[in-house]
């Protein structure tokens, strides 16, 4: 009896899931062919990430997306007029896993944006809730200028 | 001065004006984007993995369906820059993710279990009993 033939159908089982995982998966990653949905940056956890600035009339707010950055893996610098970030960004793979797709990546970032306005260094504060940093910088308020009345003499 | 008035506020009196019954909103409704989440996808013995990038969201946002061996995973980002003054400068946009994937009969639908933090959904597909590999005892005489 010939071997290979038992062996087929177990094997075809296995192997034609896979197929099918992996052909859609291909299907699914090719930009504007599988979806149409606008394809972010497939990668937007780069080594510079990418980072969006608020302003109201008394702070500014810096917001970054760093999806699985601990926060003891964040540092977070500022000056009057600077403000950088940096860290690592770590990947759980699960134990004994073959990897059948990697649009993600492990990376050490740094991004430093010079801000338009003198902010107060001492006073900042970061806050990373559900993959999001949002950092508030108050914004050096102006020496308060007063009316001064003139009398008439 | 006052010929500078925005062309947003023009609009919606001319459409209050002239078809009262149409709803004025409309030109002020954000229209909601979404994304393409980047995901990982890995494999083990019992189950496969997909574990995806969706910073900004919460679990209860996030809902998940299997309809025809298709994988849907879609998760609403709520509009977090309302309360945040005017945006100086802007480099990524803020909205909800979507992303679907074919999953074949190898999977067992009833089974499927999803965890989300730090912005990370990461959804746990375990195979069908039929085609995770059994390991068999081979007896010795």
């Amino acid at each position: 009896m010939n071997t290979r033939t038992i062996l087929t159908p177990a094997t075809t089982a296995m192997d034609s899931l896979r197929h099918e995982f992996d052909r859609l998966f291909d299907r699914v990653t090719i930009p504007g062919l599988a979806s149409s949905w606008p394809t972010r940056l497939l990668d937007s956890m780069g080594p510079h990430p990418a980072a969006n600035l608020l302003e109201d009339d008394d702070n500014l707010y810096f917001e970054a997306e760093l999806p699985n950055v601990a926060p003891e893996h964040l540092n977070v610098n500022a000056s009057d007029h600077t403000l950088s970030i940096s860290g690592t960004r770590t990947l759980d793979t699960p134990d004994d896993a073959t990897s059948l797709r990697r649009e993600r990546s492990a990376v050490r970032f740094d991004r430093t944006m010079r801000l338009p306005v003198a902010i107060e260094p001492n006073n900042i504060d970061a806050r990373l809730d559900g993959g999001v940093l949002t950092i508030t910088l108050p914004k050096v308020q102006p020496a308060r200028t007063r009316r001064i009345a003139v009398r008439e003499a | 001065m006052n010929n500078f008035t925005t062309t947003g506020t023009n609009n919606e009196m001319t459409c209050c004006n002239t078809t009262p019954k149409e709803s004025c909103g409309t030109e002020t409704v954000k229209r909601p984007q979404n994304y393409r989440a980047p995901v990982d996808v890995y494999e083990t013995e019992s189950a496969f993995c997909v574990i995806a990038d969706m910073p900004g969201t919460r679990s209860d946002n996030i809902a998940i369906s299997v309809e025809s061996n298709m994988l849907t995973i879609d998760a609403k980002v709520r509009d977090r820059y309302a309360a945040m003054g005017t945006l100086r400068h802007q480099e990524y946009g803020v909205g909800d993710y979507h992303r679907s994937f074919r999953i074949g009969d190898g999977v067992n639908a009833e089974a499927i279990t999803a965890t989300y933090s730090n912005g990370v959904l990461e959804v746990n597909l375990p195979k069908a009993e039929a085609v995770v590999p059994r390991k068999i005892d081979i007896r010795t005489h």
